[in-house]
């Protein structure tokens, strides 16, 4: 495998995009080549980066209720509209009222909870919020080799946030209760415990 | 979604909160303003519902969804407009600093580690900021969002191949773009 | 006799696993979940800077010296500070530079 090769399928690899031959291939090039492996452990350090990047961004009140409102809208403009297209169809009103009742008792029917013997792909699909695929497919990202640092201590790697803020927690209630210059002193909340 | 399809309402709220913070995000990132990436979330759920029979269970939703999202977000930057606004992602001289996207550490607690943490997060969204529109989509949705190479191909309408060759050109782009900081 | 002998050697068990430092986890004993966090974190790990990484080892190795239950303390001031709303954990920011200020 050529260098240039290598390099553009770095990535992939990395994402468990490639098919093993290659990924066998590329294992092969980059034991034996430095410059490679080099341009790897870079490629590393920006996609670890990039990983650390908000994925989620909290949602502005605004943004919802705008979005909600449109779509009772529109929902309300299909129902007028399928009501306007009965009336054009010029249906007998006795038949239309029929109809009607007749969609009120379907509809009330809708709304039973559905049996154990009508679960359907609905329920399973509705069940499973599609989230989770892609939590699962991020999961799916975490190597079954972990790279050796990571396999010799774990705890280390559990741990890390509650290492990065130890001194904080250690004194959590003490901090909590710090007065400020403004002279409040607002509740931080939770159950900060200092032994 | 399936039952979005048969007019419950309330599941489309549900919807829209398991959703809508994700697309936002990814709204804002394709085309760089806080507002027009809120406008543009808006319009995608929308024509989720317009469009909910449309939808087939057998395919992704999250595919389908943000290959609405794309196509809204390329839509918007080929808006002739789009040109004379200010590029958001750039700072004009003695204007303050925009924040840009918010960067949540939650780990980092520590203010000097959220420091540079931060530092380095704000040239990392900058750096995507500068990329062409679809090599910052496939780069978005393959490493942020969890999407498989196949399903990025299906939003972006190219081959998984063409979706390896966005993602190396970005990263390489980005690369070089943040030497300083690697 | 025998059941003196009996709560004796049940004390000494309480007490010494009190004190006991939990055994190590190897990465196999790990849940998929707890390996996805790990996995995360070791991202952020490589992504920090040398002379950050060096601090965390120290406090790991500190911290692997701490009595189990100190350990579960920090554990549960972790999960406090994680519940705050964002403006209480920027407030509970401040209080900390305050506090390092004073106990200086």
């Amino acid at each position: 495998m050529r260098c240039h090769t290598a390099q553009r399928l770095v990535i992939a690899g990395y994402d468990g995009e490639l098919a093993s031959w290659r990924r066998r291939a590329l294992d092969r090039h980059l034991a034996t080549c430095e410059r490679c492996r080099a341009e790897r452990a870079s490629t590393d350090r920006v996609l670890a980066a990039i990983d650390t990047l908000a994925v989620e961004t909290p949602m502005p009140a605004r943004l919802e209720q705008n979005v909600l409102r449109d779509v009772r809208k529109l929902a309300a403009e299909e129902e007028q509209g399928s009501a306007f297209a009965w009336l054009r169809s010029g249906v007998p009103i006795v038949a239309t009222g029929a109809v009607a009742l007749l969609a009120v008792v379907i509809v009330r029917g809708m709304d039973e909870p559905a049996g154990p013997t009508s679960t359907t792909r609905r329920d399973t699909v509705a069940q499973a919020p599609p989230s989770t695929r892609l939590v699962a497919r991020k999961a799916r990202r975490v190597p079954d080799e972990p790279p050796p640092a990571l396999a010799a201590r774990p705890d280390l790697f559990m741990d890390l946030p509650i290492l990065r803020n130890m001194e904080k927690l250690q004194h959590f209630d003490a901090i909590a209760t710090t007065d400020t210059d403004d002279g409040g002193t607002p509740d931080a909340g939770g159950t900060p415990s200092n032994g | 979604m399936l039952r979005v399809q048969a007019g419950d309402q309330g599941a489309f709220g549900e919807l829209f909160g398991k959703f809508g913070p994700r697309v936002l995000q990814y709204t804002r990132r394709l085309v760089g303003s806080e507002a027009r990436a809120e406008e543009v979330t808006q319009d995608v759920f929308v024509q989720v519902f317009r469009f909910r029979h449309r939808y087939r269970p057998e395919a992704r939703f999250a595919t389908w969804l943000f290959k609405i999202a794309t196509n809204l977000c390329l839509n918007e930057l080929r808006r002739p407009e789009r040109h004379l606004r200010v590029d958001l992602w750039d700072r004009p001289e003695g204007e303050e600093m925009r924040e840009g996207p918010s960067l949540p550490d939650p780990e980092a607690i520590t203010p000097e580690e959220g420091a540079s943490t931060r530092e380095l997060a704000r040239a990392l969204e900058e750096a995507i900021g500068s990329l062409p529109p679809k090599q910052r989509a496939a780069l978005t949705l393959s490493r942020l969002d969890g999407l498989a190479y196949r399903d990025v191909g299906e939003v972006l309408g190219c081959s998984e191949g063409a979706v390896k060759a966005l993602l190396f050109r970005a990263i390489h782009a980005l690369k070089a773009r943040l030497r300083e900081h690697m | 006799m025998m059941g003196r002998a009996l709560a004796t050697i049940a004390v000494l068990v309480v007490v010494s696993s009190a004190g006991a430092q939990p055994a190590p986890r190897n990465w196999s004993d790990l849940t998929p979940q707890e390996r996805a966090r790990a996995w995360d974190n070791y991202r952020r790990y490589e992504a920090l800077p040398p002379q950050r990484r060096q601090s965390l080892e120290d406090r790991y190795q500190r911290f692997q010296a701490m009595p189990p239950n100190e350990q579960e303390r920090l554990r549960r001031n972790y999960d406090a500070y994680r519940g705050l709303p964002p403006q209480q954990r920027q407030q509970f920011h401040e209080k900390y530079q305050r506090w390092k200020q004073q106990n200086r």
